[in-house]
C-alpha cells in the first residue's frame, strides 16, 4: 500500500527532468559568462570610439619657444640699456629690468619644464610625438609623417640636444639675472661698479646664448611643420 | 531542479544581462584591487579637483604671506608640500592606458613643479649672499604665484587631453 501523499516517479520522465535541469544550468553558467564579458567588450569599443584628437606637439613647442625669444629679446634690451648707462643710472632702467627678471622666468616657465621633461623622458618623449603624428586626424599628415620618419627623426634628435644645451643656458642666465638683481639693489649709488657692469655683461652674453639655442630650436620645428604640410594641389585652369 | 530555483537562476542572469547592458561606465570590467587608489572616472576628476583647490590654496599663501612678520617661508614651503601631494595622489588615480597616453604631459608637469622648487633654493642663496630678507621672500612669493598659474594652466590641458 502506498503511503499517503507519495507520486509515483516514472523513469523516463525522471531522466528528461535531468536533462532539463542540466539544459538550464549550461544555459544559466553561458549567460552568466556572457554577462561579465559583454561590458569588458564594450568598454574596449568605448575606449577606441571615445579616443581624443592628438595633441598638436610640435605648434605647443612653436608657441613655447616664441613666448621665450620675446621674454630673452626683453631682458636683452633691458640688460643693453643698463650697459649703455656711464654716469649714474636711472631708476626707471633698473625697474625695466626688475620688471623683466618676472617675466623672463614667467614665459620661459613652459620652454624649461619642456627641456627637462625631454631629459627625464629621454628618446620616449619623440617617440611619443611619433605616435600622435600617427594618430592625426588629417589622412595626408599621417601619410606625410610616415614618409619623412627618417627627416622628422633627424629633426627631433636635433630638438633634443639644443633643448639640454638651452636648458642649462637658461640656467645660468637666471641664475646671472638674480645676481644682477641683488647687486642693483644692494648698490649704495646710482652708479653701476666694475663688478655690475661685469654681471651686466655675463649676463648679455648668455642671453644671446639662449637666444641662439632658442632660434636653433625654432627653425628644427618649423623644417619639421613644412614637412608635415599638405601639399595643396593647384587648380588648373 | 524545482520550478523556483529555476526562475531565480533566470532572474539572477537577467538582472545581471540588464545592469550590465544599462551601466555606461567603463570601469565596471576592471577588477578593483582592496588596497589600491580607484582609477574610476570619478575617483579622477575627485582627485583633479582637490589638486585644483591645493593649487588655488598654494597661490594664495604666496600672495598672503609676504604680509606676515613670522613663520611665511614654512607656510608657503608646506603648501607647496601638499600641492605636490596631491598631484602624486591624483596621478596615483589614472589608469596605466591614460598615464601611457598622457606621459610627455605628466613628465612637463613632474618637470614644472621641480622648477616651481628651485626659487625655495634661488630665496636661500639671495639671503646668503646678503640681499634683504623681505625682497628676497617677496620675489619668490612672486615666482611661485606666476609659475603655479602656469602649472594650472599645463594642468587643464593634460586633464583636457585625457578627458578628466
Amino acid at each position: 500500500m502506498k503511503p499517503l501523499g507519495a507520486t509515483v516517479v516514472n523513469p523516463q520522465r525522471s531522466s528528461k527532468i535531468k536533462s532539463a535541469t542540466l539544459a538550464y544550468r549550461s544555459i544559466s553558467i553561458w549567460l552568466f559568462a556572457v554577462s561579465i564579458i559583454f561590458p569588458a567588450c564594450h568598454t574596449a569599443r568605448n575606449v577606441a570610439t571615445q579616443q581624443p584628437a592628438p595633441p598638436d606637439d610640435i605648434a605647443e613647442a612653436r608657441r613655447n619657444v616664441t613666448d621665450s625669444l620675446n621674454a630673452i629679446q626683453s631682458m636683452l634690451n633691458a640688460l643693453n640699456d643698463l650697459n649703455k648707462v656711464s654716469g649714474a643710472r636711472p631708476g626707471e632702467i633698473s625697474n625695466r629690468f626688475m620688471t623683466n627678471v618676472y617675466r623672463l622666468q614667467a614665459d620661459s616657465f613652459k620652454v624649461r619644464a619642456h627641456a627637462r621633461a625631454m631629459k627625464s623622458r629621454g628618446d620616449a618623449y619623440f617617440e611619443q610625438w611619433q605616435v600622435h603624428l600617427a594618430q592625426a586626424n588629417n589622412p595626408e599628415i599621417r601619410k606625410l609623417a610616415g614618409q619623412q620618419c627618417r627627416t622628422l627623426q633627424n629633426s627631433f634628435d636635433r630638438i633634443q640636444q639644443t633643448s639640454e644645451q638651452m636648458r642649462e643656458a637658461f640656467r645660468l642666465l637666471i641664475s646671472d639675472v638674480h645676481a644682477l638683481r641683488r647687486a642693483l639693489e644692494n648698490e649704495s649709488s646710482a652708479t653701476a661698479s666694475k663688478s655690475t657692469k661685469d654681471l651686466v655683461q655675463k649676463a648679455r652674453e648668455d642671453a644671446q646664448k639662449v637666444r641662439q639655442y632658442l632660434a636653433t630650436i625654432g627653425r628644427e620645428l618649423d623644417t619639421v611643420a613644412s614637412k608635415l604640410k599638405p601639399v595643396r594641389s593647384v587648380a588648373k585652369d | 531542479m524545482g520550478t523556483r530555483t529555476r526562475k531565480s537562476i533566470a532572474l539572477i542572469v537577467s538582472i545581471c544581462l540588464l545592469g550590465n547592458l544599462f551601466a555606461p561606465s567603463n570601469c565596471r570590467a576592471q577588477l578593483v584591487w582592496p588596497f589600491a587608489p580607484p582609477t574610476t572616472p570619478q575617483a579622477q576628476r575627485n582627485a583633479l579637483n582637490v589638486l585644483h583647490s591645493r593649487v588655488n590654496w598654494f597661490r594664495n599663501a604666496t600672495r598672503n604671506a609676504p604680509n606676515f612678520a613670522t613663520g611665511n617661508y614654512a607656510m608657503v614651503w608646506q603648501e607647496f608640500q601638499q600641492l605636490r601631494d596631491a598631484y602624486s595622489a591624483f596621478k596615483a588615480t589614472l589608469t596605466p592606458d591614460k598615464l601611457a597616453a598622457g606621459a610627455n604631459e605628466l613628465a612637463e608637469l613632474d618637470a614644472g613643479l621641480d622648477i616651481l622648487q628651485q626659487a625655495f633654493d634661488e630665496y636661500q642663496q639671495d639671503v646668503a649672499a646678503g640681499r634683504a630678507t623681505h625682497a628676497a621672500f617677496e620675489s619668490m612669493c612672486q615666482a611661485l604665484n606666476e609659475g603655479a598659474a602656469l602649472w594650472l594652466q599645463e594642468l587643464d590641458r593634460v586633464a583636457k587631453q585625457l578627458r578628466i
